[in-house]
């Protein structure tokens, strides 16, 4: 059976050997990120949203640790000591989970595709095939062209903070759709991306989300 | 994202990211300075930042590393350079 979340080691979580090198450290990381993101379809029929958010901040925790190379000889010990928080990694004695999460995700039968999946995390395209603009999109635009937030802010004269809740899909944060609609126009110009069809985009996408969260 | 080959891209892309953390931590960085542990409560996201950095940028870029964490100081200290915090 697999256990629970919080009782994996950062090593088991990540898939990652317990004496590996710092790159792999960080090559098992971005798998494991890009293989519980939002958009991940191998994740998609496994883990709710919830869920996948769950294991990606712990993924991120792990990796803090991991990449430090102070906090990870701290955190070896700790295991070492058998630490009852953490579980003990060393091969020889650490039950290896009878499925990992990634592998229980990759056996899982591949739903068809979703209408919002743009390429996930860092190797994604810029522009989804899907033409689907959602805050990521638009956010991993941004940072490709070199444009800070602060930077859109003060051409656009939009509050940094509604911004942020655009760019993070936190759409209970969002103003009223009639501004909303505005700022998203606004934004799109500053990327030079189709003004009109990136607020459709948008908020078609944050009502199908809304709606699937209710 | 293609892949990031001069200096200039590579130091605006570091800029960019570091200053995305500053955004989305909120007052985060404001205590970090007061107490003096920055770097130590923003570390996930600095790290992140510096994977997707050196993901995109070129190891041909001379310095790609270093440009990461003069962006640091610029945009997550000197832009904060107001708060006061015993540190200066």
């Amino acid at each position: 059976m697999v256990r629970p979340l919080t009782e994996q080691s950062y090593y088991e979580l990540l898939e990652a050997p317990a004496e590996g090198t710092p790159q792999q450290i960080e090559r098992a990381y971005r798998i494991a990120r890009a293989t519980y993101s939002p958009s991940s379809t191998a994740a998609y029929s496994v883990f709710s949203a919830d869920e996948c958010a769950a294991i990606l901040r712990r993924i991120d925790e792990a990796y803090a640790t991991l990449s430090d190379a102070r906090l990870r000889r701290e955190y070896d010990a700790r295991l070492r000591h058998a630490d009852p928080r953490v579980r003990v990694p060393t091969r020889a004695s650490a039950p290896a989970p009878a499925m990992p999460l990634r592998q229980r995700a990759e056996r899982a039968p591949v739903p068809p595709p979703r209408q919002s999946a743009p390429e996930p995390d860092i190797d994604g395209g810029l522009v989804p095939d899907n033409g689907i603009f959602d805050g990521d999109v638009l956010r991993r635009i941004r940072v490709s062209l070199g444009i800070e937030l602060e930077e859109i802010a003060a051409t656009t004269k939009i509050n940094e903070h509604h911004l942020r809740s655009i760019e993070s899909n936190h759409y209970d944060q969002l103003p009223p759709p009639v501004y909303l609609r505005g700022f998203l126009k606004q934004i799109a110009k500053c990327l030079s991306l189709d003004a009109g069809h990136v607020a459709d985009s948008y908020t078609a996408h944050m009502r199908e989300s809304s709606a699937r969260r209710d | 994202m293609d892949p990031v080959v001069t200096p200039d891209r590579a130091r605006r892309l570091a800029r960019v990211l570091i200053s995305d953390v500053a955004a989305y931590a909120g007052d985060q960085v404001r205590i970090g300075l007061e107490k003096d542990d920055l770097f130590e409560r923003l570390a996930p996201d600095i790290e992140r930042a510096r994977v997707f950095y050196l993901h995109h940028v070129d190891p041909c870029v001379a310095e790609r590393a270093r440009l990461f964490d003069f962006a640091l100081v610029d945009v997550l200290v000197y832009r904060h350079r107001r708060v006061q915090t015993h540190i200066w």
